[in-house]
């Protein structure tokens, strides 16, 4: 039964939740203007390779898991804290350091990140940030990393990734396969192409926006915190699975469907393929966990025994 | 008196901090960072000898046959730089066929305030084709004893028969000291305190003549670098006294 002191009290939530929403408002923009430049590095960088296309679906995914987690972000809403404000400091000195000294460019972006949690702090407090932590990693795998780090992070991967996706490449029939360089070289009807010939790591890419998709589909709701944790652990054979998927559908694309060697078709349906995948595995494993956590909570025995007993 | 939503949510302390801190960073952080940039400008060091005047009998086991760097001081950024095609003299290297010493000088020059690393192989040779397979590190034998570390990169090139599998191994030299890396060059060359700078790169390529056998290429590589570094330090870089001497300036 309702109070009369209960509209009250939710006109006055709410409002406090407005206030709160236009001071982060107010902020951002800010934010967004200070930082302009290193926003408009990253979408042009994201518009030339595909590889960071994800910082696109960025503010969707942004917003949406916000909606996700709204309950909770309600519910953990306090007063911010004066931290927030020295974030935003620290965020400003990185910047300042990097931008004069001329040291590593990634540094202004991570500057934005930090000045980004430090707003998040000040206008919502410690337990909003805990829950939207999550989304401040999907920010940070939004940020390109240079050209050379991600090389020399990748280079072996990218050699075995391309030599286990030769396991699989064997068994289409009517092609032989192998190696070359850092390409696939295939024969099928008399002719010989390669796969990748003017890709960037094409043994290993994608790992960022299949790692946004993983962090947005485990961290969208509320879960036990041995599921998260198992989730995680599992995310690194998943994105290796799902660049595995990627080769292989760009080789069947590439050798059945005729496409030439410099056509881009093979290289976005794959990569379509594989964001797809890695949505697919990672909620495979959001289903699948709670099951098996319930039977490992109540064995199954317990179950037949009720069963039993109820039939007695 | 009832206040309007907008203005409670302007009125708390932690969001007017953020908010002023933000403002200043929109107005003031570029300006700010120009301004520092003046105050930490770098000061040039002129080469003591110019690359041309590089003595071509220095490079044991290595001839001297082309210098093949003429007219691309505008794509390389500096008029300091040498080129050279060389092939080996010696039974040790023989299916190596051939080998590249490139040598580049860089210190401040016109209005930029501070040194960048134009290109390191990884990067430049992948615009004609190249593919890195392999990236690794080496040390380079020095005179009395020491070493340096350099970076080797292995490309192939898919189509491209001369450049199928090539070995390049390069070394930074930032005031006499040296760095595998572009980054830790970098962060060498951005202490506040370095107010005189120059860096070199000093890169060589071979032919790997088989797949296997990338460690003939890597030796090839190493006894190069291990002619050509004492050479340019004794000869042609400038001594810590002409970097002092660049400072005080």
């Amino acid at each position: 039964m309702n109070t009369p002191s209960e509209p009250h009290h939710t006109s006055a939530r709410t409002a406090a939740h407005l206030t709160i929403l236009i001071r982060f408002g107010i902020l951002l923009i800010l934010m967004s203007f200070a930082f302009r430049k290193e926003l408009y590095s990253i979408v042009a960088l994201a518009a030339g390779f595909s590889e960071w296309s994800h910082v696109f679906a960025m503010p969707v995914v942004a917003m949406l898991f916000v909606l996700c987690r709204m309950d909770d972000i309600r519910i953990g809403l306090r007063k911010g804290s004066i931290w927030g404000a020295v974030l935003v400091l620290l965020g400003f000195s990185i910047w300042m350091m990097s931008t004069s000294l001329r040291f590593i460019g990634y540094a202004t972006l991570v500057a934005m990140l930090v000045c980004f949690v430090g707003l998040i702090l000040a206008v919502a407090g410690w337990r909003v940030l805990r829950i939207c932590l999550p989304l401040v990693l999907m920010l940070g795998l939004c940020l390109p990393l240079g050209e050379r780090t991600m090389e020399r992070f990748s280079i072996d991967i990218q050699r075995e990734s391309l030599r286990a996706a030769l396991i699989p490449l064997k068994l289409l029939p009517g092609v032989k396969t192998r190696t070359a360089g850092m390409t696939i070289a295939y024969s099928y009807d008399g002719k010989e192409e390669h796969l990748g010939l003017a890709e960037q790591r094409f043994g290993a890419r994608l790992w960022p926006a299949c790692l946004v998709v993983g962090l947005f589909t485990v961290f969208s709701r509320r879960r036990p915190r041995w599921q998260v944790v198992f989730l995680i652990l599992a995310s690194i054979p998943i994105v290796a699975f799902c660049n595995l998927m990627r080769i292989f559908a760009w080789a069947v694309l590439a050798v059945y469907g005729g496409f030439g060697p410099v056509s881009s078709a093979p290289r976005n349906a794959s990569l379509g393929i594989s964001l797809i995948v890695a949505y697919g595995s990672f909620a495979f494993g959001c289903w699948l966990l709670p099951k098996l956590g319930s039977r490992i909570q109540r064995p199954f025995w317990i179950e037949d025994d009720v069963a039993a007993d109820d039939g007695a | 008196m009832k206040t309007s939503i907008l203005a409670t949510a302007v009125m708390e302390y932690r969001f007017a901090m953020c908010a002023v801190i933000l403002v200043l960073m929109a107005v003031g952080m570029r300006p700010a960072a120009e301004a520092a940039e003046g105050w930490l400008e770098k000061r040039p060091v002129p080469i003591r000898r110019p690359l041309r005047a590089f003595d071509r009998r220095k490079i044991a086991g290595f001839r001297f046959v082309e210098d093949i760097g003429d007219g691309s001081a505008d794509d390389v950024a500096t008029e300091e730089y040498l080129e050279w095609r060389l092939v080996p003299t010696g039974s040790a290297f023989l299916d190596t066929e051939v080998a590249y010493l490139s040598v580049y000088y860089y210190t401040k020059t016109g209005d930029e305030s501070t040194l960048l690393i134009p290109h390191t192989p990884e990067i430049c040779y992948r615009q004609l084709g190249n593919q890195v397979t392999e990236l690794g590190s080496m040390r380079v034998p020095m005179p009395g004893g020491d070493t340096i570390k350099a970076k080797y990169v292995r490309m192939s090139h898919p189509t491209d028969a001369a450049n199928k599998d090539i070995c390049v191994a390069y070394v930074f030299c930032v005031n006499g000291r040296f760095h595998d890396d572009r980054e830790k060059a970098r962060a060498h060359l951005a202490l506040p305190w370095i107010r005189a700078v120059y860096f070199s790169k000093i890169e060589c390529v071979t032919r790997v003549p088989e797949p296997h056998r990338l460690n003939e290429a890597l030796e090839a590589c190493k006894q190069i670098l291990a002619a050509a570094v004492p050479e340019l330090l004794q000869t042609h870089f400038p001594t810590r006294s002409d970097i002092d001497r660049a400072r005080l300036r």
